[in-house]
């Protein structure tokens, strides 16, 4: 059984991305608590057993909050609620690692959800919006919200595809990683989903991996020949022959690629104008249509596996900044593999063998980007390193600015406040996405800020949004107190000390204050600033530790396996903290549908 | 069978959804859409031959017609280009200020001697103008790149956007073609240049061979 718990882990989960948990089969409960039984027995699960008894994560069980607890642990109903976080949530990547990986997950189980995931989404898109062709208009999201909904998907893979191979620190380990979505590139072609496919090839083409030379050396050359054979599908010569000629071959399911028939429906508009009262208009549109009616008819016969559906919806990718998180995405790839300064033939393929040659006389030096938080994706270093650039004769006279122009004038200045991809999240106060009612992207018309983030918010969020926190005077509950971590994420901290801080709870919004002295408990003794934040989710319990010391009480987060003890110095404030906990994150757990058992 | 050209070029119209590459595809194409080509595997519409100079030259131009929203536009789009028109729409000032963007993904993902030039299309509705000629030309010299204003609709400076694009393409590759041959006449500025440029490295950065 503790391997639900860590399953669980795997479900991190900070942010969650509303359109696509509305996508979620959710509708099927029989299916739901099948998949609960047989989750305990599936060959495919085998992965997070190894996992698991690597974590050793049983001791973080000891500390559930008893039957009650673990019992929803292992429902696969409590496992969907997890995913309807409150947006707060967003933050707490700011101070947590994230234990999750997409290689820690195997290529069948991600191929499999990213199926059950795009399909809804697929099938979603009406007819309307593409005769229209009204995902190329200026007001896209009100006249083709699907088909936006369904290129958004597509990029959101690719990034985060780029992302986890950039995450690994070494070649090798990027190597690993780069196989391991090869892999599940090879899942997909699998399962007929193109259009996923097509958005893993396309990261690996992308010019942040593409050029990692040293990474694609690593790589076997089986794993280089499959990944050759995926993107000769996607070839644009001949109007797509090989993939309109695939298609063709294959039997329902089916995710296509839209791209495809988005271009011929182009095609058609430009030829057969609306205007044009030309009857090839219709006549040639339906042809498109009915081949793609015809996929939406598709039907996968696929296990939800919520944890790892949970961890695919956690990816977070905002449009809006996709040309900043492409340029942080290059710059990081600069920095783990810098451009050779002599006759660099970087991103060709042939160059590959030749560094193949170069790498074995010259030994590994570690990069500098070691010194950055995995997945922190600011700017910082990266900048200062591409610095030397315009003093090169060669880039004056072609002309090419330093920066390359192409940047911002101030990219180096400017801060987002929010992590543009998931991982990274800055503290700083003025964490807004740069939201208006136009896109920053191409000027597009927005319906309202919060479909910046994508977000067709099912339901308003009870609990205050990050962008709105946090106004240090205002807050629902306050004192000193000493924290020590147990468990992170599920590993047992076997070094850990008390730290003193000063803790303040407002909303669902736990505010922790660094100390100025050595002693002091009031709270003119501890920083203005905070130092850390961490949002509630309905994961989080606290328990009053009356046993073992009365001031005491253990904050467990049961979707990641963290425990956090806390000392107050007094009992009732112990016991206040704890209700005051209890409170908000008993508040979070939606309402049950009625047909289903409470476990309240 | 005999080729029926001289030189191969292949083109890539790139820049923002809605400027109107497909309108100056069409306007330029030779079959003008027909249409019983679209969707149509294996055969390739999106052609011309033109005459330069006496030499037969067949355009192929590629297109992301309708998929600008897809993130595919990535080093295997690239590979092979020759020429890059970038367009944007000139009563679009975002389409405008995205040519930046496009020409940094171009700088990351293509051959670093591949042509460019900056169309502002559009250039009929004077009325909706939000980008003045000038700034398009500002841009251009910035770039050191060739531009001009069209009007696909009009049909005002298409086809001499096409000409002076593979004009130019041929004449680089004239030049590479002298310059490997052993030194004769050679003079000066384009020579060297020519020879900087053989290989093909992704990124701007490494074109910088001293440090």
């Amino acid at each position: 059984m503790p391997r639900d718990i860590l399953s669980d882990s795997l479900a991190v989960l900070r942010i969650v991305e509303h359109e696509d948990e509305e996508n979620w089969p959710l509708e099927d409960k029989t299916l739901c608590k099948q998949n609960s039984k047989k989750v305990s027995n599936a060959p495919i699960n085998s992965h997070n057993e190894e996992t698991y008894t690597k974590d050793d994560c049983a001791c973080y069980y000891n500390y559930a909050l008893g039957d009650n607890a673990a019992n929803r642990q292992h429902d696969p109903i409590y496992q969907y609620k997890t995913s309807s976080l409150p947006a707060a949530s967003s933050i707490n990547q700011s101070w947590d690692e994230i234990v999750c990986s997409a290689l820690r997950i195997a290529p069948e189980d991600i191929a499999n959800q990213l199926s059950l995931l795009d399909l809804p989404c697929f099938k979603s898109i009406q007819p309307e919006e593409l005769t229209t062709c009204g995902w190329t208009k200026l007001n896209k999201l009100t006249v083709a919200p699907n088909v936006v909904a369904f290129t958004k998907r597509f990029n959101r893979v690719s990034f985060w595809t780029v992302q986890e191979i950039l995450n690994g620190q070494s070649p090798k380990a990027r190597a690993e990683t780069l196989a391991h979505f090869i892999k599940v590139a090879k899942k997909l072609y699998d399962l007929n989903n193109l259009h996923s496919l097509f958005a893993v090839i396309s990261a690996l083409h992308s010019a942040s991996i593409y050029r990692l030379t040293k990474t694609w050396s690593c790589l076997s050359k089986k794993d280089k020949q499959q990944f050759d054979k995926l993107a000769e599908l996607f070839g644009e010569k001949d109007n797509w022959t090989a993939l309109r000629e695939y298609m063709r071959s294959i039997a329902l399911p089916c995710i296509p690629y839209l791209g495809i028939f988005l271009t011929d429906l182009v095609y058609i508009d430009m030829a057969h104008p609306v205007g044009s009262g030309s009857p090839h208009r219709v006549a040639k549109m339906t042809v498109v249509l009915k081949a793609l009616e015809r996929y939406q008819t598709s039907e996968y016969d696929i296990q939800p596996l919520p944890h790892v559906a949970n961890y695919l919806n956690s990816v977070r990718y905002i449009e809006e900044l996709q040309k900043f998180l492409e340029d942080d995405q290059y710059k990081l790839s600069l920095k783990l593999e810098p451009p050779s300064p002599i006759g660099s033939c970087v991103g060709s393929k042939e160059s590959v063998k030749e560094v193949q040659v170069q790498g074995s006389s010259t030994p590994f030096t570690l990069s500098p980007s070691h010194r950055l938080g995995s997945g922190s994706l600011r700017i910082q270093g990266s900048y200062s390193q591409t610095k030397f650039i315009p003093t090169h004769r060669k880039c004056r006279s072609l002309g090419s600015k330093f920066r390359s122009a192409s940047l911002p004038r101030n990219f180096h200045k400017v801060n987002f406040g929010v992590g543009i991809f998931g991982k990274s999240h800055s503290e700083d106060k003025d964490e807004k996405t740069p939201a208006g009612s136009v896109n920053l992207l191409d000027d597009t018309l927005l319906e309202s800020p919060s479909s910046v983030s994508g977000a067709k918010m099912s339901q308003s969020l009870p609990y205050s949004d990050v962008l709105s926190i946090i106004n240090p005077t205002e807050c629902d509950f306050q004192s000193y107190v000493r924290r020590k971590t147990i468990i992170k994420d599920g590993r047992k901290i076997s070094l850990s000390s008390w730290q003193r801080y000063w803790l303040q709870l407002s909303s669902n919004i736990l505010v922790f204050y660094g100390s100025k002295t050595f002693k002091g408990t009031a709270r003119s003794d501890f920083s203005k600033e905070r130092c850390k934040v961490l949002p509630l989710h309905d994961g989080w319990r606290a328990v009053w530790l009356e046993g073992e010391a009365s001031d005491a009480f253990q904050l467990i987060d049961h979707h990641v396996g963290t425990i956090y003890k806390f000392k107050t110095g007094c009992e009732s404030t112990a016991k206040q903290w704890v209700e005051k906990i209890n409170d908000v994150t008993y508040k979070m757990v939606k309402p049950l549908p009625a047909n289903l058992m409470s476990f309240e | 069978m005999a080729k029926t050209y001289d030189y191969l070029f292949k083109l890539l119209l790139i820049g923002d959804s809605g400027v109107g590459k497909t309108s100056i595809l069409f306007r330029f194409s030779e079959d003008a859409f027909n249409i019983s080509f679209i969707s149509t595997i294996g055969i390739d519409f999106k052609i011309r031959t033109i005459d330069l100079d006496g030499k037969k030259v067949k355009l192929q131009i590629w297109d992301t017609a309708g998929q600008e929203r897809f993130r595919t536009i990535t080093t295997a789009y690239y590979r092979g280009s020759m020429g890059i028109m970038l367009v944007y729409d000139v009563t679009n000032e975002k389409s405008f200020e995205n040519i930046k963007n496009w020409i940094r993904n171009i700088e990351e993902n293509a051959s670093a001697d591949v042509e460019k030039m900056i169309l502002g299309n559009k250039c009929d509705l004077d009325a909706k103008r939000q980008v003045s000629k000038e700034r398009g030309e500002q841009l251009a010299v910035e770039y050191q790149i060739k531009f001009v204003e069209t009007s696909a609709k009009d049909s005002l400076n298409v086809e001499f956007a096409f000409y002076t694009l593979a004009r130019d393409i041929k004449a680089k590759m004239e030049k590479k073609q002298e310059a490997s041959n052993p030194p004769g006449g050679r003079t000066g500025a384009h020579q060297l240049r020519a020879n900087e440029q053989q290989r093909k490295p992704t990124s701007w950065l490494s074109r910088c061979s001293v440090l």
